[in-house]
């Protein structure tokens, strides 16, 4: 069975992109660009790698996404790309945070803008490994 | 009044008792060579005493200042203007005194009166300013009319004026008008000058504060426009890339190559966003994101990339770091991005064959970093340009590509956020040299 992805982006077009080029490397691959029903769907579909970009401006913002996901144990050892603007500073101070607190493993920062076969590569990569 | 004007007030105090300290020096040596080496009858031991006075008087204004300005809290300057007040009124009750005994209206150096109405009328109200006028010219008629009419002893200056002139009316009389006409007119004047002296400077001082906040809310829109702008860029160059790499089918040549100018541009635009973002970022966000790391960790992060890419180019890189340079405080994120926004520049700018260099050296209070390369250089006139936004050397050659401009500007932003310095020397065709400076220990600024 193919591996289960699991997009997260407000931003229909780039989604529709992510979405054909991580499918052509032989992902099933589920999209949300809120919040709320990629909540519901990280929980029905059980995806083996999430990406979600933090800055989104729709009902459940990233982050606060993230801190929900954080809550739930079933979700320890899932592999989150998270896709910002600012890996830089914030991201770092987010990832030990992360790391600290919410015990992550798993969790990769990328800056945005990121090429979908780049994207598509790296999920690869974390998936096979 | 503006928080900022404070210190002009602080200084003026300061500067009043550190002058007070030196006329105190000045009227030992001279009640000394006048007495002893032009042999003028002056009455030195009281004089002495006076200086005295006046000695300790100016160490209780200078410990009064003190602990006004180390209080946090209160209406500081009022209480310095009367701090000022306090130094005036002893000062003029101290000067006639001196005055009564070296001589009294017969001395000359009645005219030092002139000095506190011009102090005075510079920092304080007009009717302030004639208050303390109207109390200097009845200190010197009480003392002319004491001596005149033998109340007080005139102590004679002989030696130096030899008519007694303190029992003339006509003298006094005359003296006496011109004193007070001389001290009304100078400090009206002295009044007028200063309070526009003032006003422009308040004046300039809200307009700073206005254009800085100008300033803001510009690096604010640019900052919103080219976050917007961005967003739409990661999605074109997505679509794009879906089509480049053929998922949607195949493409013929000169769809391909269409398809990949557009990507190219698209991506080019992108960094260029990228770099103003950063830029605008920066100029926002005063450094708040401080902390003490190893230089030499973080340098030597950057030079293994460089000396990959040093490498590829056939480029000579050398490397010194004084290693008594320890831990510095600053932003790491900001200077890893200085380091190595400067070293790829003189590895992109500089011939196969050639060659780069960084050397970080130590200082008591800061360290001093020079890149320097055997590249196309700076042509001279251009120098003090390349700091500026979106500048781009004239002398580049075309089968360089060049970035978006900004990138100079952001390595001189973060060194203003550092509170460092930056300056660049070039040799067009022959060589660049760029060395800056980073404080160990930069102030904060909130």
């Amino acid at each position: 069975m193919n591996k289960k992805v699991l997009l997260i982006d407000d931003d229909e077009d780039l989604l529709r992109s992510f979405q054909v080029t991580i499918e052509n490397q032989g992902f099933a691959v589920y999209t949300s660009d809120n919040g709320t029903d990629g909540l519901a769907l990280l929980r029905s579909e059980k995806p083996d790698l999430l990406v979600l970009d933090v800055m989104m401006r729709t009902n459940l913002e990233g982050y606060n996404l993230l801190h929900l996901i954080k809550k739930e144990p079933e979700f320890k050892k899932l592999p989150i790309i998270i896709l910002t603007g600012m890996v830089g500073q914030l991201g770092v101070n987010l990832a030990s945070g992360v790391e600290d607190e919410i015990l992550f493993p798993n969790v990769r920062f990328q800056d945005k803008p990121i090429d979908p076969i780049i994207l598509a590569r790296m999920i690869e990569d974390i998936l096979s490994s | 009044m503006d928080k900022r004007l404070i210190p002009a007030h602080v200084l003026f105090a300061k500067w009043f008792i550190r002058i007070r300290w030196i006329a105190i020096v000045v009227l030992i040596i001279s009640a000394y060579i006048v007495k002893n080496l032009f042999g003028v009858s002056i009455q030195d031991t009281p004089i002495y005493i006076l200086t005295l006075i006046l000695l300790t008087l100016n160490s209780i204004h200078s410990l009064l200042l003190r602990w006004i300005i180390r209080k946090e809290s209160g209406p500081i300057i009022v209480w310095i203007k009367r701090e000022i007040h306090f130094q005036i009124i002893t000062d003029l009750i101290i000067l006639t005194l001196m005055l009564h005994f070296s001589g009294g209206i017969e001395n000359p150096l009645i005219v030092f009166f002139f000095f506190h109405m011009i102090i005075a009328s510079s920092i304080f109200s007009s009717l302030e300013s004639y208050l303390h006028t109207t109390f200097a010219l009845i200190l010197v008629a009480l003392l002319a009319f004491l001596e005149c009419y033998g109340v007080i002893p005139h102590y004679h200056l002989e030696g130096f004026v030899n008519h007694d002139l303190y029992h003339n009316q006509f003298y006094l009389f005359g003296t006496g008008f011109i004193f007070s006409f001389t001290s009304i007119l100078l400090v009206s004047l002295t009044h007028m000058i200063f309070t526009r002296s003032i006003k422009i400077e308040e004046s300039y001082v809200r307009s700073n504060i206005e254009l800085e906040k100008k300033d803001k809310l510009q690096h604010q829109y640019v900052l919103r426009v080219t976050h917007d702008i961005k967003g739409h860029l990661a999605a074109i160059i997505s679509s794009l890339s879906v089509v480049r790499t053929k998922i949607t089918g195949s493409l013929n040549e000169r769809q391909e190559e269409f398809i990949n100018r557009a990507y190219v541009r698209t991506e080019l635009l992108t960094s260029f966003v990228k770099d103003l973002l950063n830029l605008t970022q920066k100029r926002l966000k005063q450094e708040k994101e401080f902390e003490e790391f190893l230089l030499k960790d973080l340098v030597q992060k950057v030079v293994s990339t460089v000396q990959i890419l040093a490498a590829d180019k056939s480029i000579e890189f050398n490397f010194y770091f004084d290693n008594s340079i320890l831990k510095i405080v600053g932003n790491p994120f900001t200077l890893e991005e200085l380091f190595s926004n400067l070293l790829m520049n003189a590895v992109k700018y500089t011939p196969p064959g050639g060659h780069i260099g960084l050397s970080v050296k130590n200082q008591p209070d800061q360290i001093i970093a020079e890149v320097s390369d055997s590249g196309i250089g700076i042509p001279k006139e251009e120098l003090s340009k390349i700091f500026d936004e979106f500048y781009r050397a004239s002398n580049v050659p075309k089968d360089i590509k060049t970035g978006s401009g900004l990138g100079l500007s952001i390595v001189k932003q973060i060194i203003e956020n550092h509170q460092g310095r930056i300056w660049v020397a070039s040799e067009v065709g022959v060589w660049t040299r760029v060395t800056f400076t980073l404080p160990k220990n930069p102030v904060l600024i909130n």
